[in-house]
């Protein structure tokens, strides 16, 4: 067995003790010199057409720097990262309530908020489009020219019917998930501002500054080279800070002033402007054997993707692919459609359209159990995906596979084994407790199709410092970590020697988006890589400047040595690197292996790397109010070999708290286009009093022989089998089947009355 | 020189073929082989030699294998 010595090890996180301490400010409250500020006046109809824009009140107002429209932008009106469809301001139409019609920047916020009243815009209210079905039909008013229909997946692997001919029990149901909203603790916003090099510098909440930087040099008509992009570490992204969110109208402020601006977005502002988790309408036809066998699936998903594209087609492309679970399922035929309305805008959210088919197809598969009368874990290990076997989109699972490892160490938790004495410890009579079981494998990484690339460049300082530089920026994943691990067992170096540099377009280089449970993985092969150049390089100085051939110098601690025991400190090396003009660097690359087809139509489909989880939850049902508590909660995940056991059990366990209010509480309202849930007052999320009293968290090593030391990612999957582990055990306690989420307690207490009426 | 080159995701319209080989005179940069197919959108593209990111100023070289695509995965995290 392979003795690491930082590998799987708890160690801080290297950028803890700056956050904790609050050294690390938050983007919103930095400051600069002759700082101007920045407001956008948003539209007041979610569909409307615009019939004229006035803006000469507001430029007259005494403190107003500059009032901007569409006119102001130089470049393409547009963003997107698929399709930019989405204005930076508005020009003819607008297609959302948070759409930007106009822009403010001020000496003062006080005087640009002020200003933005000033705005006029004449307007021309057109039929809303609400419902994703109804929009999907010839007779739906259109949202954009083009038709309703942004993208649509198709996939057909074996004979769907001759697979429902075999099958003894089929199972047809119709489900609906929310609209989650990620809640990050800071909202969208930042700086831009021009440094003394003349670079257009937008430091700003970003989970791909590069691509940022390509975004915003598309809308102002710049080379590339020109705008800096530096991401914040602060604030939390969980995907919605994937796509563009103010930097293009931040961006555009100081280009037209030339004067450092702060644009940040308040709450209220956040939740009707930013992006949110794809609410998805899923329907489901599964055939079983009578001994609980998958023999047929047949799936419509629709995904409302809101007013713009953003990255809605690979969302709903995911929802398709995970949308049979980790199981094997000869004949399938699966549609998916990513549609256009006007409620707001959906994107890139943890787990990314995951969540939605799997809440549907592991109670799809719990309401067979039932039928069939069979064991949850014993029906799941039937049919699980094991190594070699071709998945239901037709790939070949070459890759690792490890959820039937995860099944089995979730049946020895505790929660598991103790399930009937747990349920049987109801404080009153009329507090029903359950218990339930669901799987997931989420797809890492971007896919086939387009190369998924990564870079890392690590050099050795004068200090004897290891410089690591990689794109993917932290934003509280705790991805520097893992890249320090990395580094530090890759040179045999003390961590301490290790300084991480991400998420800045002119110090790291491009390795991609924090995404997609991607960068621990991307990063960590392309650190292996540049190590693997570099380590070599500097052995062989080593040896010179010891007078020692190079075969059994090693690096240890602080120092490389010889095997005699003399040596030379990282200092004096990196030092005498330098005064001999010698490389003391070296960039590592890194591009994906891919699955061995593709779906047309759909970029990015299949993946070949998944990680695995299977989630466990206990809860107590209130049959008075229909109020549910989670009570005790179990994971079981494979994301390969463990890089940071302290920062992967962190990542399991927010996000099963992330899904567990995904299964329970969230949920933004919007009716005829308009918000109704406005901010946190109402938009609730799981607090530290919701949480169990107990989740226990499992980590099941099975090696992914292409990964970094054998790691896989681990982000999204953490969130997504929990909620439908949840509905199952709301089931087992009170016989409630729900197929639509949250579980708030008003659904699950009329479910409750229709059962008790019979209906 | 020959290098070979793939055009990615929306940009295959420029070529169809993956790993297309391609003769250019020695010397020429990644600005002369977009102008070469006509490449009209210079912003939002990636352009990778040999796996690594590069911009339009960089010089290729015989053997090179280049990537060409736009930007457009995303997952969530």
């Amino acid at each position: 067995m392979t003795e690491f010595k930082w590998v799987g090890k708890v160690v801080p996180r290297v950028d803890g003790v700056e956050k904790a301490t609050g050294r690390l400010r938050y983007l919103t409250d930095v400051g600069l010199p002759g700082l101007l500020h920045g407001r956008i006046k948003r539209s007041q109809y979610p569909h409307a057409l615009i019939k004229g824009i006035d803006t000469s009140r507001a430029e007259a107002l005494p403190g107003v720097v500059k009032v901007l429209t569409h006119k102001d932008v130089p470049g393409v009106n547009g963003f997107g990262i698929i399709v930019p469809d989405q204005p930076v301001f508005c020009r003819e139409k607008v297609r959302y309530i948070g759409d930007a019609v106009a822009g403010v920047v001020a000496e003062d916020p006080a005087v640009a908020e002020a200003a933005l009243d000033l705005i006029e815009v004449e307007y021309e209210p057109q039929p809303v489009v609400d419902d994703a079905e109804k929009a999907m039909t010839s007779d739906s008013p259109r949202v954009h020219e083009k038709g309703n229909i942004h993208q649509e997946v198709h996939v057909r692997h074996g004979d769907v019917e001759a697979g429902f001919a075999q099958a003894d029990l089929i199972i047809e149901n119709v489900y609906k998930t929310p609209r989650q909203m990620h809640t990050f603790l800071e909202t969208e916003g930042g700086l831009a501002f021009y440094d003394e090099e003349g670079l257009l510098n937008v430091w700003v909440g970003s989970q791909y500054p590069q691509r940022d930087q390509l975004q915003i040099a598309r809308v102002l008509g710049l080379n590339p080279r020109k705008i800096r992009v530096v991401s914040s570490p602060t604030g939390g992204g969980f995907g919605g800070k994937d796509e563009i969110t103010i930097q293009t109208q931040l961006a555009l402020m100081a280009f037209v002033t030339k004067r450092p601006v702060k644009l940040w977005l308040s709450r209220e502002e956040s939740v009707i402007s930013g992006w949110k988790r794809h609410p998805m309408t899923l329907y489901y036809r599964t055939g079983f054997k009578r001994d609980g066998s998958l023999v047929a699936n047949e799936i419509k998903i629709i995904g409302d993707t809101g007013a713009y594209a953003s990255l809605g087609g690979p969302v709903v492309s995911l929802a398709v692919e995970s949308s049979c679970g980790p199981y094997r399922i000869p004949h399938v035929k699966i549609d998916g459609f990513c549609v256009y309305t006007n409620n707001g805008v959906a994107g890139a959210f943890r787990g990314f359209g995951v969540p939605q088919s799997t809440f549907a197809m592991e109670t799809q598969l719990e309401i067979a159990r039932e039928k069939l009368v069979l064991d949850p874990i014993e029906i799941r290990k039937k049919n699980v995906l094991r190594r070699g076997d071709i998945a239901p989109l037709g790939h070949t699972m070459t890759a690792s596979v490890g959820i039937l490892n995860t099944l089995e160490r979730a049946e020895k938790s505790d929660l598991w084994c103790q399930r009937e004495k747990l349920k049987s410890q109801t404080p009153f009579p009329w507090k029903k407790r359950g218990v339930g079981v669901a799987i997931a494998l989420q797809g890492t990484g971007l896919g086939v199709g387009i190369p998924d690339y990564g870079a890392a460049i690590v050099e050795l300082t004068e200090e004897g410092q290891f410089i690591v530089r990689i794109g993917s920026p932290e934003i509280g994943q705790g991805n520097m970590t893992a890249y320090a691990i990395t580094a530090a067992e890759a040179l045999g170096c003390d961590l301490a020697l290790i300084k991480v540099v991400t998420g800045d377009t002119r110090n790291s280089p491009d390795s991609g988006t924090s995404t997609a449970s991607r960068s621990a993985y991307t990063g960590g092969n392309a650190i292996l890589d540049a190590v693997a150049k570099l380590k070599p390089k500097l052995l062989a100085v080593a040896g010179e400047m010891l007078g020692v051939d190079r075969a059994g110098l090693r690096l240890a601690g602080n120092r490389i040595v010889s095997p005699q025991g003399r040596g030379i400190t990282l200092a004096e090396l990196g030092r005498y690197l330098r005064e001999k003009g010698l490389e003391a660097g070296a960039r590592g690359n890194f591009v994906w292996p891919t699955a061995d087809v593709q779906i047309p139509g759909a970029e990015g489909l299949p993946h070949l790397v998944y990680t695995y989880v299977t989630q466990m939850a206990l809860v107590e049902v209130d049959t008075l109010t229909g109020k549910v508590e989670l009570r005790e909660a179990a994971t079981a995940l494979d994301a390969g070999r463990v890089l940071n056991r302290q920062g992967l059990e962190g990542q399991a366990e927010g996000g099963m708290v992330m899904g567990a209010g995904y299964a329970l509480m969230e949920d933004i309202i919007i009716e005829k286009g308009y918000f109704k849930t406005m901010n946190l007052s109402t938009y609730i999320i799981p607090t530290s009093l919701d949480l169990p009293e107990r989740h226990q968290v499992e980590l099941v090593e099975v090696l992914e022989e292409s990964g970094p030391y054998g790691a896989k990612g681990a982000g999204e999957a953490v969130m997504v089998p929990i909620s439908p582990a949840i509905t199952s055990a709301i089931h087992d306690a009170v016989g409630v089947r729900l197929k639509e989420m949250p579980a708030a307690a008003e659904r699950v207490y009329q479910g409750l009355r229709g059962e008790e009426h019979g209906q | 020189m020959q290098i070979k080159v793939t055009f990615y995701g929306p940009l295959k319209r420029y070529a169809q073929e993956d790993g297309l080989a391609v003769e250019l005179p020695a010397g020429v940069k990644v600005s002369d082989l977009l102008d070469h197919f006509g490449v009209e959108d210079r912003i939002y593209i990636v352009i990778l030699v040999n796996n690594g990111r590069v911009d339009e100023e960089e010089a290729l070289k015989e053997g090179d294998e280049v990537k060409i695509l736009s930007p457009i995965g995303g997952g969530g995290s």
